[in-house]
This record gives structure tokens, C-alpha cells and sequence, in this order.
């Protein structure tokens, strides 16, 4: 069973849910954690868990052969990044912090002048800790497109996904594709929100991307015991979406956060029961 | 030869505009003999791009045939994209697009400083 855990505001206690999950899951299970927070992984750091890089991303960029080129302008008219500039009489040149590799000006030219050059747009990632298996995808500082290497982290895990009881998905913050890309796939979402004004906004729109994706949500109340939990209870309704766990707000939590060591709460065991019983 | 000016309303007694990328209008001045000849406004495509806007605003003016551009601050894309193009970029004066282009005529506007359009909001 494949699960996300996701959140849309930063900080709300994705990781921590995440990582704290798959540990109690891993008790009685093969679990595997996936980082899919490419641009700021950390799980491995709330796991104290030594990464060992598995393989590069690569994506290929395109490179003009020169006395190939019939300066047609026929990559300029297809590149949707405006990563083409054309000039009549000097042909294409190539801007490519725009690129994003998705090869069409290579198809589209019509004499086979653009050829392929390789970059590295991130690296991942393969780790153990606390009974739990982990990959992460980590972005190249400097690379325009983080769903890329979302996806060919995806890759991976579908290669080893039956081998697993649970996987667990913890997204990046946000809405955006990279976002997207990591919750396609997954059976349920647990959106972990916290009981603020600014974490409820967001709650919302992470809510509504699950909507549109069509995937079931089960929603998380962290931090329960500050500011005023009505703020995420009514976006939670609005939504039809329930709350299955409410994790407290409790200094213990955050101190063996910050020192890399599993959260032992007692609503954790609750949740990673429930999970257990939605895989039946 | 034309000279692209970036501007908020398509006429040439418009405000010109500060920015580049997603200026919504380029006033392209066609200067003859020391004389604006011509005025054409021309619709900007980046002011609806999601990203590399300056690109496409650079390529626009690009194909419009001007070979010198009035402008405020420029992000180091478009700077970038513009060098590419070879078109020639000019400090502005503030005022409408006409003022500019008259000042362009004399010869009072000075050709742009790189350190400055390192990015939009740049101290």
C-alpha cells in the first residue's frame, strides 16, 4: 500500500509524520519511506540514517550540430520554455537554465540538427535506520525542474514496490508539479495540518489538488494543543475531509526530532494502527 | 533603424513602462535620418509566461526588427537573452514613451550599465 503523507504549508509536520510512521510501522512490516521532497530532503536526517548515493539523474539537454542546421527556426516555434532564442540569419542559440528536457526541439527539427548532451539534475539516494528502508531523491542546486528527479526516483521504488507491505511517500511542501508528481500513484493521503491561521489556508489548497487528483484523504491535526484547532477542523469539513489522528504539541516530540531520533507517542501507534487496518 | 520601448498603454504619450519581461505593450519607433518615421505597438508575449518571460519579450522585439532598446531594469535572463539577439540596451529617463524616444534622438540617453540589471530587485 502505497500512502502519501503531505501537507501543503511548510513545517507542519510532514517529515516528522512520515519518518515517525514508517518506524512503528516497520515493527510488524516491510516498510519503505521515500523522500520525495527533492528540493530540501531531510528524513534521513530525522532518522540519523548514513545515505549511500545510488545513481545519478541525468537528463538530456539539447547541443546544436552547427553545419547541420538549416536555420528554419522550427525549435524556437516548439519550445515551450522560451529556452530558444532565433535570429534569421544566425539560427538558435540554446538558453539553458530555461531547458527543461523535454526533447522537442530534437524532434521537432526537421534535418536532425540538434543533438543530445547530458547533465546531472540530481542524485538518489538508498539508506536503512530503525527497521525502516529509505530512498530519497535530491535536487541539484541550480536545476530549474525538481519533478524530473521526483520521477526517476519514482522509477526505483517501482522496481522494488513488491517487495514492501508500505511505502511512504513524504511529499515537498506546497502544491506545485513536483508535488503533484510524488502523490500520483499513491492510494490514500494523509494531509498534515496544523491548527493556525496561515497552516489552514494552505490546508485548503492542498485539499483541493487531492480532490482533483482523486485521492482519498485522511487528514492529521499536528501540534494539537496550540492556536485554535477549529481553523483546521472547518477546512478539514469543508472538504468532507475526517481527521483520523491528532498528534500533540509536547516538547518531547520536538527534542528527539531535533536530535534525529523516531517520535514515541502514543498517537502515532494509534495512527500507523489505523493505517494497518485500511491495508486489509 | 527601430528602437523597441517598453510602455503601458499602445501610444506613444503612454507612460513608458519599468519593467521588461511583462511590460504589456513595446512601442517599436522607426527612426529615419535623425526622425521618427514610424511608431507600431506591438502586444509583449511574456507578459503571460509562466517563466523566462524576458525571453520571450526579447525574442519579440527581436523579430519586430529593433536593434536598439529604451529600458528600466531588466532581469539577468532577459540581459542575458537580449546580448544573445545583439540588441543594444539604453538607460531610460522617465516620462512618457515619447519623451524617451526624443531623448533617444538627441543622443542623451546612455547605453546600459550591466551591474544593474543583475535582477529586478537587486539594492
Amino acid at each position: 500500500m502505497k500512502l502519501a503523507v503531505t501537507g501543503g504549508k511548510g513545517g507542519t509536520g510532514k517529515s516528522m509524520v512520515a519518518t515517525a510512521l514508517a518506524v512503528e510501522l516497520a515493527k510488524n512490516h516491510k516498510v519503505l519511506l521515500a523522500d520525495l521532497d527533492v528540493d530540501c530532503p531531510d528524513d534521513h536526517l530525522l532518522l540519523s540514517i548514513e545515505r549511500e548515493k545510488e545513481k545519478d539523474v541525468m537528463l538530456e539537454v539539447p547541443k546544436l550540430i552547427p553545419e547541420k542546421c538549416i536555420k528554419c527556426g522550427r525549435c524556437a516555434e516548439v519550445c515551450r520554455e522560451n529556452a530558444i532564442l532565433f535570429q534569421k540569419e544566425k539560427g538558435p542559440s540554446f538558453m539553458l537554465e530555461q531547458c527543461t528536457a523535454c526533447t522537442a526541439c530534437m524532434i521537432a527539427c526537421p534535418v536532425g540538427a540538434i543533438g543530445k548532451k547530458s547533465i546531472c539534475a540530481g542524485k538518489i539516494y538508498l539508506g536503512s535506520g530503525y527497521g525502516v528502508d529509505f530512498i530519497s531523491g535530491e535536487l541539484e542546486p541550480g536545476q530549474k525542474e525538481s519533478s524530473p528527479v521526483v520521477n526517476a526516483t519514482k522509477e526505483v521504488i517501482a522496481r522494488k514496490e513488491k517487495e514492501y507491505d508500505f511505502i511512504i511517500v513524504d511529499t515537498a511542501a506546497g502544491t506545485h508539479c513536483s508535488v503533484i508528481a510524488a502523490l500520483r500513484g499513491c492510494s490514500v493521503a494523509l494531509p498534515v495540518a496544523e491548527p493556525t491561521p496561515m497552516g489552514s489556508h494552505d490546508l485548503g489548497l492542498i485539499l483541493e489538488l487531492l480532490s482533483e487528483l482523486k485521492i482519498p484523504a485522511e487528514g492529521v491535526l499536528n501540534k494539537e494543543g496550540i492556536g485554535d484547532r477549529k481553523l483546521a477542523e472547518d477546512v478539514f469539513k469543508k472538504h468532507h475531509v475526517g481527521i483520523c489522528s491528532e498528534i500533540p504539541y509536547k516538547r518531547e516530540i520536538a527534542e528527539r526530532y531535533s536530535k534525529g531520533i523516531p517520535i514515541n507517542d502514543e498517537s502515532i501507534r494509534k495512527l500507523a494502527e489505523k493505517v494497518q487496518g485500511w491495508k486489509k | 533603424m527601430k528602437v523597441a520601448i517598453p510602455s503601458e498603454k499602445p501610444e506613444m504619450g503612454s507612460r513608458m513602462s519599468p519593467v521588461f519581461g511583462r511590460c504589456p505593450y513595446f512601442m517599436i519607433v522607426e527612426i529615419e535620418a535623425g526622425k521618427i518615421v514610424k511608431s507600431e505597438a506591438v502586444s509583449n508575449p511574456g507578459i503571460n509566461e509562466p517563466g523566462g518571460a524576458g525571453m520571450a519579450a526579447a525574442q519579440e522585439i527581436s523579430k519586430q526588427g529593433a536593434i536598439a532598446l529604451i529600458a528600466g531594469t531588466l532581469g539577468p535572463k532577459a540581459f542575458a537573452a537580449l546580448n544573445t539577439l545583439g540588441i543594444e540596451i539604453y538607460e531610460n529617463i522617465s516620462g512618457s514613451v515619447q519623451e524617451n524616444a526624443d531623448a533617444f534622438l538627441k543622443g542623451k540617453l546612455s547605453k546600459a550599465n550591466p551591474e544593474k540589471h543583475g535582477g529586478l530587485f537587486k539594492g
